[in-house]
This record gives structure tokens, sequence and C-alpha cells, in this order.
């Protein structure tokens, strides 16, 4: 840095010619000085993983769909196969019954998973966002047959991952095994009455033709409301004012089950369990989709449990889909921004996602996207005073190479997708139905099985990419380190001890969150020895070299409710009585621990 | 004790029939049986307060108010409510008592249903009466409770028989067990955020096996106490502009533990269950719970309205009092549609507050952020009332911003010992004497509040929306039924509230055709929904033609969670 500022000092006093030779310079020097850093280690880039003829230990394909009991007995598999990395657990059951079926993954021979910063990562809240589970399902996959590369094996010894493949199991089972559109299946099993006459759930979407998908309804009509698109008939457009119908649309494939004259008006739930959790949250008079009280879901309420039990974990993730998105609040501008220092770390890490991820955006919730309440992230962040995102996986964006046209443009080039590149696996033709209630009509549509997740041929892209970004995240926690311990003599028998801590990564071990809104337990830093008796101490005023404010109760065991800043130090001092060994040991909710001994003498 | 426990089960049996649902709701969220473990050991039982009998002995529809003598040593500033609930329930056959839930301590949450004797269907409008959910004045409100309770079981053939009301009379049972002035619920609660729970909590100093509260002299504290403050007085809350300079600081009497210089800065106290409900919760705050509806106790008593839509209407005894006037809006109590505002204005003329208008002066009024008021009325859109009582611990106290009762004063005791601040006192509330005065000012009774809240509901269950058919016409030929009708509320309130319709927190009127088997509809809608009728508004007109099953009869009915069922009979010719 020196070399830096005397070259700028040249340049300042020099003409243009050496200004240009100077930057030349600069560039050397900065280059020589700070390596470039790889992604999400300060070591040496990897080997090749995958050797010609590598086999995993567990064979999963990543070219399909897992529906959830798979999707169980693929974790079953993968923990059966590295008892020494994945455990599972359930930690809670869904409103039908279904295990919320926890993987944690952790190298134990280098420690408890509660021992070490932990990062929290499930998908699948909204049921038909299927490829959500899939991402965590990959995660533990890869890590576990990936456990040797070096990188891998440094961050399972030093973090633990708690993943949650589905947090909405009802909904995935559901989605599924019942007739569905790619958009519904969002929410759970929990009865809501949505067309408020005392009944529940009473009429739900039918599968008429029992081909196992959802389609739309149509009925030919010259006053319709609708015709098919010059250029492409299978698209259905609204006609213009003077122009003439063809077709009136009359929803997805249903009856009227309970007969009162609506078709499909009450179907299964009617809830969105991503505005259950307890920050910022609004009732259904504001916020669609919201229940009675936040956190009024068996699903929600278990994994709050796990979390707060769990004060370790310092990182999470959400997977949803779609749009290509990595979300971070606030949810609402109900409390303002967050606050300036969490802002930048977490800008920071979605910037890093944004290379990792092409095409995808780094927004944040209400102001690039809408407002939501109660949302998940909103309370791991707000609540918990957790650096969290959300990542809307897989976009529109990926299908064909050009920018994507929206409107009717758009339309047309997804129909053409189906056709020359999934060879028409994804549109269902128009076709006569005799329904028994509205005569004949034509069923036709996209499957669920598109849109909103990747092709099959693209889901592993979609998932190691996202994976990477969940590592990189998980790697850029808070982790506390020893740095070094001094004792000085001050006669009369006192010795001052110093004692340097640092966060070796760009998460502090306190968000600036935590911080204002007293979350958690603040930073402790405990100097223990038998025969020192401890007068004072405090924290170092890094500019003036003193303790400003000394801790007058207890000041053998400091608080520290701002923690150590993201790769920062903090140097702590003690006055002492006596001499002999001490141990002065630094504890971060979220950083872990540190130890450092001195000799006082 | 057997006896005992036989006669609470059938009691129970009487109750939960009263709270059984129509054929699709949901049933309530927690309807334990009769013989579960929490009815046949309620805590109180090991209550020291209830094993006293001379705290037991203000039986709440006792006849004679509170005589209180001003030579008699001051009575328990909190008495506590001890088992009287059960005690009603033994004695009326068409008063129920059921445990609806079980508190994060592991006490019930007694619920006392009182009836129509005649009644022979289950009820279809609720009224729901609660007390006590602030732990610092259960004593008061959980009397008044059982005192409104014992009204209404004395004149229970007043009531409409498709009526019920329901009678909570402590919805924070574990604050009364744990008999400390806090607000709280008695979980544990870190209040200073230090990161260790309640090391300096509340002691008993003076030995009355009551904590209170405590002042000493600190030129920083809350109080301005005169050199020639009286024996008994009401407190002075400092205003060092308005020459009441800062004296002494008030604080729940115990001693200093972690010897910081605090009093009691982390005791136990838990989170207030007023302010622990969903409606503009106030985050962050130590004393409103870790996020809205944190705690068993406000999870359970949601559950519990959720469930039973037919709770049309909720009484809430506690801090704020809505029967003088209508809240201002504020945060959290914004602004209410026009309708909603006459609804209340109609509600408060079924009281009578000729008594009440000059003892309330001054008092708040409107409820806060958190609470189950605001709740109540802006999340679920159904009826509240709010209503403090004014007895003994009626005094919202210690708030600043509470106006002292004329009735009562305190009076202040030195203590001192270890871990007392010098010039320590610890607090009583006592009936007030005026001096100019020969008589020291009456303390309006349990059981005379009681009695004017019991006529209020009397009159609101008569008021009630009352739905039925008007204008029929049904004609036709041989096979062919034309029928026309409106639907129309005879009621003095409205079917349901303005802002339950617009936030979809209460269903509209549904209007369903049940046709004979063979009958076609013809035309007409098999399902017409009707947002809301005010007092004496009809509906458009409704129609339909149905055809074949000569002779059969066409139901149409109209049903609404505050209104109960009509039904319309008409034969098709
Ligand atoms: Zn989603």
């Amino acid at each position: 840095m020196k070399r830096v500022l005397t070259v700028l000092a040249l340049a300042l006093t020099a003409g243009a010619m050496v200004t240009a030779m100077a930057s030349a310079m600069i560039g050397v020097a900065t280059a020589q000085e700070r390596p470039p850093v790889p992604p999400w280690s300060e070591e040496p880039p990897p080997r090749v993983p995958a050797k010609p003829g590598w086999t995993p230990r567990v064979d999963l394909r990543w070219d399909k769909y897992y529906t959830l009991d798979e999707m169980h007995a693929a974790l079953r598999e993968v923990a059966a196969a590295f008892p020494e990395l994945v455990t599972l657990r359930s930690i809670g059951t869904s409103v039908e019954g279904r295990d919320l079926l926890l993987a944690v993954v952790n190298d134990a021979a280098s420690g408890a998973d509660t021992e070490k910063p932990a990062f929290w990562c499930d998908g699948n809240i909204h049921g038909n966002e299927v490829q959500a589970g899939e991402a965590c399902l990959y995660t533990i996959w890869w890590l576990c047959e990936n456990r040797e590369l070096p990188r891998v094996k440094r961050l399972l010894a030093e973090r633990s991952l708690y993943i949650l493949c589905s947090l909405n199991p009802d909904g995935r089972a559901h989605w599924f095994d019942a007739p569905n559109t790619m958009h519904s299946s969002r929410g759970g099993k929990r009865p809501v009455d949505n067309d408020r006459d005392g009944r529940f759930d009473e009429d739900p979407p039918n599968d008429l033709d029992g081909d196992g998908e959802l389609l739309q309804m149509r009925v030919a009509d010259p006053n319709g409301t609708h015709k098919s698109h010059p250029d492409e008939p299978r698209l259905l457009v609204r006609v213009k004012p003077g122009e003439r119908g063809q077709w009136r649309l009359l929803g997805s494939e249903g009856i009227d089950d309970d007969g009162d004259g609506r078709i499909n008006e009450d179907g299964p739930g009617g809830y969105d369990p991503n505005r259950d959790w307890p920050s910022d949250w609004r009732g259904p008079a504001e916020q669609r989709g919201a229940g009675p009280y936040p956190a009024s879901l068996p699903e929600t309420q278990a994994v709050i449990e796990f979390l707060v039990a769990h004060p370790n974990v310092a990182g999470v993730q959400s997977f949803h889909n779609t749009g290509g998105m990595i979300l971070r609040g606030p949810g609402s501008k109900t409390f303002g921004n967050y606050p300036a220092r969490d802002e930048q770390v977490m800008r920071a890490l979605a910037e890093r996602g944004e290379q990792q991820l092409p095409s995808y955006r780094s927004m944040v919730i209400w102001k690039d996207l809408y407002t939501v309440y109660g949302g998940e992230v909103n309370f791991t962040y707000e609540m918990l005073g957790i650096t969290s995102f959300t990542n809307e996986l897989w976009s529109r964006d990926l299908y064909f190479q050009r920018d994507p046209k929206s409107g009717d443009e758009g339309r047309i080039e997804r129909l053409r997708w189906d056709d020359e590149v999934e060879l028409g696996a994804r549109f269902v033709a128009w076709k006569s139905f005799d329904h028994p209630q509205l005569g004949p009509i034509e069923l036709g549509g996209w499957r669920k099985q598109t849109g909103r997740v990747p092709p099959p041929f693209l889901l592993q892209n979609t998932l190691h990419r996202n994976m990477a970004f969940v590592l990189y995240h998980a790697d850029q926690m808070p982790l506390v380190a020893p740095g070094t311990a001094t004792v000085n003599a001050l006669g009369d028998g006192l010795f001052e001890i110093d004692a340097v801590f640092r966060n070796e990564r760009m998460i502090p071990t306190r968000t600036q969150r935590a911080e204002q809104k007293r979350i958690g337990a603040p930073d402790r830093a405990r100097v223990a020895g038998s025969g020192i008796e401890v007068l004072s101490g405090g924290q170092v005023n890094g500019r003036t070299n003193r303790v400003d404010a000394p801790q007058m109760r207890r000041p053998a065991d400091l608080r520290l409710p701002r923690g150590i800043h993201g790769d920062g130090a903090v140097r702590l001092r003690w006055v002492v009585r006596g001499t002999g060994q001490v141990t002065i040991t630094y504890t971060a909710e979220k950083g872990g621990t540190a130890t450092l001994t001195a000799d006082v003498k | 004790m057997i006896v005992r426990r036989l006669a609470l089960s059938a009691l129970l049996l009487v109750a939960s029939s009263a709270l059984a649902q129509d054929g699709d709701t949901p049933p309530p969220a927690e309807t334990p049986p009769a013989e579960t473990p929490s009815a046949e050991t309620p805590p109180a039982e090991t209550d020291p307060a209830k094993a006293d009998p001379a705290k037991t002995d203000e039986a709440p529809d006792e006849a004679d108010p509170d005589k209180p003598d001003p030579d008699k040593p001051a009575p328990e500033p909190y008495e506590p409510y001890a088992g009287t609930a059960t005690a009603l329930a033994e004695a009326h056959v068409h008063v129920g008592l059921a445990t609806v839930a079980t508190s994060a301590g592991g006490r019930p949450f007694e619920l006392l249903t009182i009836t129509n004797p005649d009644a022979a269907e289950p009820p279809e409008w609720i009224a729901f009466v609660i007390a006590g959910l602030h732990g610092r004045r259960p004593a008061d409100e959980s009397e008044l409770a059982v005192a409104v309770a014992g009204w209404l079981a004395d004149q229970a053939e007043e009531l409409p028989p498709e009526v019920a009301v329901q009678v909570l009379a402590d919805a924070n049972p574990d604050a009364r067990a744990a008999r400390h002035p806090r607000a709280g619920n008695d979980t544990r609660v870190d209040d200073d955020q230090d990161g260790e729970w309640n090391e300096d909590g509340p002691d008993d100093v003076n030995g009355d096996e009551h904590l209170g509260w405590m002042r000493y002299p600190d030129p920083t504290g809350q109080l301005s106490v005169a050199a020639d403050e009286a024996e008994t007085s009401a407190p002075v809350w400092a205003e060092p502009t308005k020459g009441k300079p800062r004296t002494h600081r008030l604080v729940p009497e115990g001693r200093d533990i972690d010897d910081d210089g605090l009093w009691n800065e982390d005791g136990p106290g838990g989170v207030d269950l007023s302010r622990n409900f969903t409606w503009r919760f106030e985050e962050h705050v130590p004393a409103t719970g870790r996020w809205p509806a944190s705690e068993v106790a406000t999870k359970r008593l949601m559950d519990h309205l959720v469930a039973d839509e037919r709770i049309a209407l909720v009484l809430e005894i506690g801090g704020a009092d809505t029967s003088v006037k209508n809240p201002g809006s504020n945060e959290a109590w914004p602004k209410l549609p026009d309708d909603d505002n006459a609804l209340l204005d109609t509600l408060r003329s079924l009281l009578d507050e000729t008594k009440r208008a000059d003892a309330l002066k001054g008092r708040p009024h409107a409820p806060g952020p958190g609470s189950l008021g605001s709740t109540v009325v802006h999340q679920f859109g159904r009826m509240w009332i709010g209503r403090a009582p004014l007895g003994r611990s009626g005094a919202v106290w210690p708030d600043a911003d509470a106006i002292w009762p004329e009735h009562l004063a305190i009076r202040w005791t030195p203590v001192e010992g270890a871990g007392l601040p010098p010039g320590a006192e610890v607090a009583s509330i006592v009936p007030a004497v005026l001096e100019a005065e020969d008589e020291p000012l009456p303390v309006p009774s349990a059981a005379s509040e009681g009695h004017d809240l019991a006529a209020f509901l009397l009159a609101a269950a008569k008021a009630r929306a009352d739905v039925s058919f008007t204008g029929t016409a049904a004609t036709g030929s041989s096979g062919v039924l034309r029928l026309r009708t409106k639907i129309v509320n005879t009621g003095r309130l409205p079917t349901h509230t303005a802002r339950g319709a617009a936030v979809r927190g209460r269903r509209p009127l549904n209007v369903h055709v049940v046709l004979p088997r063979g009958a076609k509809l013809l035309a007409g809608k098999p399902h017409v929904q009707i947002e809301r009728l005010g007092p004496g508004a009809a509906s458009g007109e409704l129609a339909w033609v149905i055809s074949g099953a000569s002779g059969g009869s066409v139901r149409i009915e109209v049903s609404g969670p505050d209104t109960g069922t009509d039904v319309l009979v008409e034969q098709i010719p």
C-alpha cells in the first residue's frame, strides 16, 4: 500500500505521460500485492473433481423431478452412503402429517454441527416450486460425492449445513399426485373457505379427461372475449373493441362440484406459507394468503423452533421459482432500508451471485418485486439477525438465445421452444371434450412441468449454479480466529493484557440489525487464570489506543454487542493483578470460538 | 373432591354441546375431554391465596356492595379470583364450564357458557366476555367477569334461546398464580437483553406475601412527592416544567440482587398478553413478546375466536374503555367506516352510562397496538367493546398516562434492609377519604358493575341482526314455480361490521336454493351472496324459476355468522 501511495504522489507532480506510466505501474504493484481472490476461498484452485469413469457412491439423476417420496428415498440413500457426513432428522410434521425431513450436513469428525457456524437452506415452501427441492437435494449429494475436494473438505470442517428440501411436503406431494397447473398447489393443505360460503375446499379443480394434467377450458363463441392469434392459432388473445371474438375462456379444467353455479371456486388450501413468518407480519386484511397469526402453520412453527434453538445459524437461503432473482429484504417499506453495513454485505454477496448465476438479478423484494409482509427471509434477517436470500430459480431469459420477447410475441416464442427444442412435450393441443355440465367444450394448454421449472435437460445447470451461491454464502459466514496476545508489565504488580481476535470472512459476527435490535447474545471475551485478579477490561479504540468505555461489571467477561465486522478485528485489553498463565476465549454465537493464551509475568 | 369432579364432568358435557360446531366448520382448536389432567388438578388448588379463606370471601354474586371502612387495615390490593367460576357452574345447570385451552404454565383456561335454560338447539350467536389479560390487574377484572356471569346465570331465561354468552374470567392464569405486579404471563423474557434471564426479579420486601410497588428518593425518578404529602394520596407523576420536580423513582418491590444499582430491571413477568396480539404489534419491545402471538395463551385465544365464527361480539374487561366514547383514530386504531362508528354508538346506547361518565373522564379508552381489541375489530372485523372496571385495581397503575380514580389512594410504608435503597417505601392501594367529606368515597363493587354489564349483554343479544324473508311472491302453474323474495335485517345491529366485510373477516349472507328430488332450476342463481345488511336494510330482489317435482317443497336458506339461519319453504304447484 505504501508503494502505491508513493507512485500516486509521483503521478500528481508529473505530467500526463508520467501519469500514464504511473497508472501502468499501479496496476503491476497492486497485482503483486493483492492476488486475485477466488470466489469463495483463499486457497489454490481445486483439482479436477471428476476423473473419467468417475462413479458416484449414490447414482442420482438430475434430469428429472422427484416426487416427495422419491426425494425422501434419495435423501435416505445419501445419508446411508455417507453416514460420516449426513444425518437426517424430522423437525416436525406438516398439516397432513408428512415429515419435515432435515439433512444435517457436517463433517462430524471435526466437531458437532452445533459448535460450528451453520448455514440454513430450504426449498419448496411453495409446493409447486419443485426444483427448489432438487436444488437442496443436489447440494447435499454433491457435497458428499465431492467431499475430497480441498475447498469442500475445508468448508465441511469449518461449517455445518442444515438443509430442508421441502418446507411444504403436502404442497409438493399434492402437486405431483393431483391435477395441477404450474401455478397451483402453491400453498399447503389446511382447508380454507375461499368463497366464504361456510364450507371448506368443497369445489376443487377436476381432471376431466383423466390425462393427469389440469388444462384450460374454452368454448367456441362468436361473442366471446378471445380469438386465436393470427400467426399462432394455439395462442388465444383478447379481442379489441370492434373485433369479433371466437372463444370464451372457462378457466381451469373442472366441474361445479357443490352445485352453487360456480366452477373450482374453493380448491385445496388457499393460503401462502411464505406470508406466515413473524416479522413485519400483516393479517389477511392487509396481506393476501396470511393466516390468523404468524407461525399459524405447523411447518412454519417447526422451522422457527429449530432456528431459535440453533443460534449458530449465520446464513439463510430459501429456494423458490421463478424469474431468475437473488432477492433480499426488506419485504415492505414499513421500517425503511436495512442498516447500511448489512445492506453492503448482502449486496456484495448477491453481486457474486449474479456472476455465478447468469441472467439472475440481485433485487430488493419490495422495491424491485412487490411488497411481502411476513416473508421467511425477512423473518430470518429482521428477527434473527441472519444474512438471508431468496433465489427465484429459472427464468424465461434462459430459453432461447436472444432476449426474451414480452407479450404475445414472447408467448409465441414459448410455443416455438416447445416445438423446436422439446419437440412438443409440454403443450397439449386443444381438443374437444363433452363437459358434463357445460356441454361440448375444448381442453388444451400447458402441462404443469414447464414455465416455472426448467426443461429437465437444463435442470442440473440450475441446481449446480444455485448450490455454488449457497456454498459461497456459507463460506462467507463469520469465522473468528485468534490474533495475538501480548502482556505489558505496568509496575506495582499490575499487568496489561492485549488480545486481538479476527473475523476472517465477509459477514460480521453480529449483523448491524442484531446489534441495533439486541437480537441474540452479544459476543463474549473471557480472560481466565488461576493466579490473577481482573481489575478492568474493555475494547480498545483503535484510533486512540485507549479503552474508552471499560466494562465495570464482570470485567473478566466482556460483552461485545457489536461483535467483529466482516474481515475485521477487535483488540481487547484487561488490567490484572497477579501472575500466571491466562486463557482468553472469544465466543461469537454465529462465528465460532477462538482461544489465545498468554503468560502474565 | 370426587363429588366435585363428577359435577364438573356433567357440566363439561353441557359446555361442549354448547361449543359444538355446524357440519363443515372445523371444531374449536382445543376441546379436551372432561377428564383432562388440567381440569382435574386446577393450579388454584396449590395457590396459597386459594387456601386462605379470608381471600375468597368476596363472592362475585354477593348482594351487598363493598362497604370500605377507613379504620380497618387496607385489604389485599389484588383480590385473587379464586375458583369462583367452578362454584358458579356447580350452582346452575344452564352454566357450563370447560377448559378450552391450557396456558404456557399448564393452567386451564376456564370458559363459562351461559344459555337460556330452555334452549334446545346449539346457539347461533355468541357474546364472548374476557377479563384479566393484563397480568397486573387480573383480580378486579376477573372478579367483575365472574359477577357478569353470575348476574346472567340468574337472569338466563331473559337470554334469547339462540344466544350464548361465554365468559373467560381469567385470561392469564399464570400471572395470577405468580402473584407479581407485572403485566406479563410469567414466561422467560430477557428484559434488559444482557443474555441472562430474570437475574434480578422482585422480592416480597415487607413480608406481606404480596409483590407490590416501591419508591425511593431519586432526583431522576418518575414520581413527584411533596414534603407535605398526605398519608394516603394518589400518585403524582413528575412534570419538572410544571412545578412537579422529580423526587422519587418507582420500581417493583424488590432488592438489587445482582448489585448493578438497578432494582428489578430483569424480573419474572414475561410477555404482556394484552400487547401480544397481532394487529400493529410492536416489534423488538421485550414486554410485547418475541413476535405477534408468540405466546401460547394468545394463540389459543385467537384459535378460539377463529374456530367459532358465531362469536360476534367480544366484551373485554381490561384497560381500554370504549363504553363512554368511541376511540379516536391512531396508528393502532385506524379510522373505522362510518357504519361501524354508528354501530359502536348503538352498542353504547344499550349501556346506562350516566354514572360512569364522570369516573372515566380522561381515562385511556383506545385499545393499543397488539391489543385484543384492535385485533378483533381491525383484523377479524367483529364487534368489540372495552370496559375498565372501577374497582380497586381498576386504576391503570403505574402508568403515567392513567388518570387516578378519585375513590382510590395509596398508602406508603417505609422499609429498610440489605439491597434496598435508602428511604424505600412500599405501596398499598386503599380506598380514598376526602378530607372535606365525612364519608370515604364508595368503591364501585364488582357486583354493581357486573349488573350493568349483564344488562348490556342481554340488550345486545336482543338487538342482534335478524334476517328474514320479505315481499315474497310465489306464482306459477302446474310443475313450474316462479319465486321472488328479498331478505331484510330487522335487528338493531348490522349482519356484521363494515370492517368485517371490507377485510373479508366475516362471511357474507349466503343464500342457497335447495330443490326437491327431480326438480330443476330453470333460471336464477343456486347460490347468492349478500355482503352485508345494515339495521333495517333489505337486499335486492332474488328470483328463481323452478320446474318439475310438482307438489315438492323448495327451500331457500339464508345464513350468516351473526344471524344464524332462516328458511323459506314454497311448494311447486
Ligand atoms: Zn415461491
